[in-house]
Parts: C-alpha cells; structure tokens; sequence
C-alpha cells in the first residue's frame, strides 16, 4: 500500500479563462490560477508551505516571490511533460504525509498557444528541443528530418498500435465526440458552441495520417492550479474534500527515445496503473469516470487498454455506442478535455475529477458519483495516474 | 518573405562526432559495448544492458526493414514546406538497433510496416551528411 493511500486530500482548485493568444505572461496567469485555487479552499497564500511545478518551463521561487509564503518549506519540479500534471498529486500527497508540508499548491501557468508552434517558423528549434528529455537527440536526430512536433511522434506508435493490433482509425470519432458533446456543457471550454458531428469529423483533412483535423487537443495560453493538505485538516476546510486514494507514475524503458526501446506499448501507464488500483483497492470496472489525457483521441485509446480498462486492440468496441459519454457506461473527459476545454497540461483533468466527487459540475454531474481516476501521458511514453474517491 | 533554413545536426559533439564522420563516408556506426556486445542507437553513455561505459563504433551493414513511420502531410517548420508531404521513420536494422530518418524515394501512402528498407546518404552541407531512407528489393 502507498503510505498516503486516503491520508490526504485535493481542498482547492483554480483555473484561469483558457484563450488563444495572450498578452499576460505564463506567471501571471499562474500566479491567478493560484489565488483561485487557494480562495476556493479557503485558505490565504501565506498558508502554503510547498509548491509543485508540473513541467518545470518556471521556477518555484517565481511563484513564491508574489504568494509570499511565510515558510516555504518544499518544492519540486515535475519534468515527465504531459504526464506531471497527475505525477504532481504524488509528491504533493508523499510530502503531506510525511509531515514535510501541510499546504501543497501544484500550479501550471503556461503560453503553449502562443510560445511553442514550431510550425509557424517563430520558434528557435535549439530551445524548443532543450523542452524535451535528451535535446540533443531531438536537435541532431530528429530535427534534421522534419520531426519536431508533437503529433509526428504520437503517430510512431499510433501507426504501430493501428497495425500490431487491427485498429479501425474511424473509431478515434467516439472519443473526438464525445469531448465535444460534453464541452457543449461547460462555459470554460473553448469549444462551447461549436459541436462537432461525426459527418464534420470524417471529411476533416488527416494531417499526420491516421490523425484527421479533430484528432488533436486544443493550443491554449491559461493558467491552472489545485491545492492539497492532509485529509484530517481537510475536514475543517470550505470544500467537501476529494481523496487521494492513490496516486503513481511509471516510465518506459528508454524513456527519452523512441527509437531505443525494446517495447513500444510497455509504458509508463502499463506500468503505474496496476500499483495504483491495488493501493486504492479498486478495479478498472469500479470506476464511475475516467479523465484521461487527451493530447489526441488516439492517446485516450491507447491509455484505455494499458492502464486494463479493456483488453489490448479493445479500446474500439470500448469506446462505441455512447458508453463513454454522459449517462454511459464510463464517462470519459466530462469537462471535454484537451480536445474541446483546453489543454492546460492536463491539468484541467484533475479540476474536473474534483468537481465530479464534489457535485460541482453542473449540469455535467455525473449523479451520485464516488470514485474516478485522472491519467497523464508526457514526453515519449511516461505516465500517471491519480484514483480519487469523495 | 523569410527564408527559413532546415536544422542541420550539430556533429561535432563527443558523443555523436563519430556517427557524422561514418555517415561522410557512406557508413551506418552504431556503438557497441566492449564488454557485453549489445548494439545501440542512438549513441548512449551507458550500456544499459551491462552499464559499461566503454564502447568501440562499428558499421552495420544497412539491411534494415521498416518499424513504424510518422507521415507529415504538412510541413512541421517552414523549412520542410517543399518536402511535403514527407515522411519520418523508424528503421529496424538487422543487427537489431533502430534508427530514424526521413522516407526518400516512395510516396508517403505506399509505407508499409515490415518492408525492405535502404539507407540514402544525402549530402547536405560540406560538413554534414543525413541519412534517408527508402524502399530496398526483398
């Protein structure tokens, strides 16, 4: 069992509006996010004694020079990408427990819109490959041959899993639909009003084939922030506390190359979500919602057969018939996720877990609801997850 | 109107030198550990299967299928705007290690996972060459 298994508690949670272009810097927005996610606990900034940087583009003194902690006693920087956002609740929840901190602020300010597209030419390629693990196989080895996106490595193993295991690509729509019909219900979703249908989906363009147009997360510049403390101080705060049942990370062999690693679909998911349900003593099947990392429809796929919700090359049938929309079988991305809210890092994925197994989310709520779990993927294959019960 | 120029691979870092030096003269090196054996691409510090630091570069002979590939119908930097649709792939060789690089010589949609594959050597700098790949007869 992991040490902090329900012993502590996400009390706070803060976003900013999530835009296309901003003038605001990456900290300002952060810094919002922060103060959101600190009032909503009810908590004062000087309260927080750690910080946790998901994908560490910042640094915790930053933050700390305009919060003013009294007493920062812990930071740390989570550098696995996409997949930080949900590994943060573990260090978060490790330094809690182990009474290192009582107030733990993980907080995401990010310009991914308007400072990271390689495609518009603006970006100096030396810096944009230092932002993945091993620059310099990226710089040297790949750049050199027109691989520089995020999307072009996704579909390494997209077109392996497509063909090792028989997927059907039309079947990405379920999950592109799906984030759409449930952002139609969300005011902070940047693709509110603008529902996708599946006649829309499969005339888009493919642009990194099998990827069409509606396959991709959303580019956004906005801030996000969640707040934890041990459960016990929990109960005397504002919000109905939402625990940590477990929450674990894993990488792939060779986790900063493709090209080196001896299996392709042993990542770090594969390897984290066992560990994760036996400490929470739960079961795929027990789950009532999964917010999973959404960067492309495809990833929400893979990550459904590695972490067991269905058996490899099962996602497809999985996915069909509504079961993974409101009022199905599993709800997945009820806030409509990357694709159609925004993609602040995944961090929105953890704020939508939170407000499910509050009873905040409105006309989204899933009724009654008790237990999900949060995925991350980053980089080239590591992974989290989070499983969190009221 | 910006000229945008393709990134060319810095080759004169210690730990890749000798790749860019083989690949001037027509040759595919790999390291391999001097006390396990194992091949590895890319260049690493460490033999991850022995964790010896010592290695010797050798060639390897070329033969190689494909293992995954990535297809770009748009450029991903203005540089590649007149390449595409191109695209990356991953190269099993038949030594083992795998390798990446860009589809030469076939079109994007006639890739196949488990064919033949052959590497191009492309010079594209006095001081760099590249490596392509493309289709080879079974």
């Amino acid at each position: 069992m992991g040490s902090y298994s329900n012993n502590t508690a996400i009390v706070g949670i803060g976003e900013t509006l999530h835009v296309r272009g901003t003038e605001r810097t990456a900290i300002s927005l952060g810094l919002e996010a922060s103060m959101n996610a600190i009032d909503d606990a009810g908590l004062r900034p000087e309260d927080i004694d750690g910080i946790v940087l998901p994908l560490g583009l910042h640094r915790v003194e930053e933050y700390a020079a305009g919060l003013n902690p009294t007493d920062l006693k812990y930071h740390a920087s989570i550098e696995i990408g996409g997949a930080s956002t949900v590994a943060s609740i573990q260090y978060a929840a490790s330094a809690i427990q182990s009474g290192i901190a009582e107030y733990v602020l993980v907080v995401n300010g990010s310009r991914m819109f308007s400072d990271m597209r390689a495609q518009t030419g603006d970006v100096n390629l030396d810096w944009l490959a230092e932002q993945f693990p091993a620059g310099m196989l990226r710089r040297n080895f790949e750049m050199p041959y027109g691989l520089m996106l995020m999307p072009q490595y996704y579909t390494m193993i997209f077109n392996r899993w497509v063909r090792d295991y028989n997927i059907d690509p039309d079947s990405f729509c379920h999950v592109a639909l799906a984030a759409s019909k449930h952002a139609q219900l969300n005011d902070n979703a940047m693709l509110k009003g603008k529902q996708l249908t599946e006649e829309k989906y499969l005339n888009a363009p493919l642009l990194h084939p099998p990827l069409r147009r509606f396959d991709y997360c959303l580019e956004s510049d906005g801030g996000s922030a969640y707040l934890l403390t041990s459960a016990e101080r929990a109960k005397d705060l504002k919000q109905k506390p939402v625990y940590v049942m477990a929450a674990t990370e894993g990488h792939p062999d060779s986790p900063d190359d493709l090209c080196a690693r001896d299996h392709l679909f042993t990542t770090g998911l594969s390897k984290c979500a066992g560990r994760a349900f036996e400490t929470a003593g739960v079961k795929p099947d027990d789950l009532e919602f999964a917010q999973i990392y959404d960067c492309f429809t495809a990833t929400v796929m893979l990550q459904m057969e590695l972490m067991g919700l269905c058996e490899m090359g099962g996602s497809p049938d999985f996915v069909k018939d509504g079961n993974i929309e409101l009022g199905g079988k599993l709800p997945v991305n009820t806030h409509g996720g990357l694709l159609a809210e925004s993609y602040s890092m995944g961090m929105n994925h953890v704020n939508e877990a939170v407000r499910q197994l509050r009873g905040d989310a409105g006309e989204r709520q899933i009724e009654g609801c008790s237990l999900g779990a949060v995925t991350g993927w980053g980089d080239f294959g590591d992974g989290s997850i989070a499983i969190v019960r009221n | 109107m910006t000229d945008f120029i393709k990134p060319l691979p810095h080759t004169d870092q210690p730990l890749t030198a000798p790749y860019w030096e083989g690949t001037a003269k027509g040759e595919l090196k790999i390291k391999k550990c001097q006390s396990c054996g194992s091949l590895q691409f890319p260049p690493r510090e460490m033999c991850k299967r022995c964790h010896s630091q010592d290695f010797d570069w050798v060639a390897a002979s070329g033969k190689a299928s494909l293992f995954t590939y990535s297809p770009a119908i748009t450029p991903a930097h203005p540089s590649f705007k007149d390449d595409a649709p191109y695209a990356v792939v991953i190269v099993e060789l038949e030594e083992g290690p795998r390798m990446l690089g860009l589809a030469t010589n076939v079109a994007v949609d006639k890739l196949e996972i488990g064919m033949p594959m052959q590497p191009v050597y492309h010079k594209a700098s006095d001081d760099v060459t590249l490596v392509y790949w493309e289709p080879a007869a079974a």
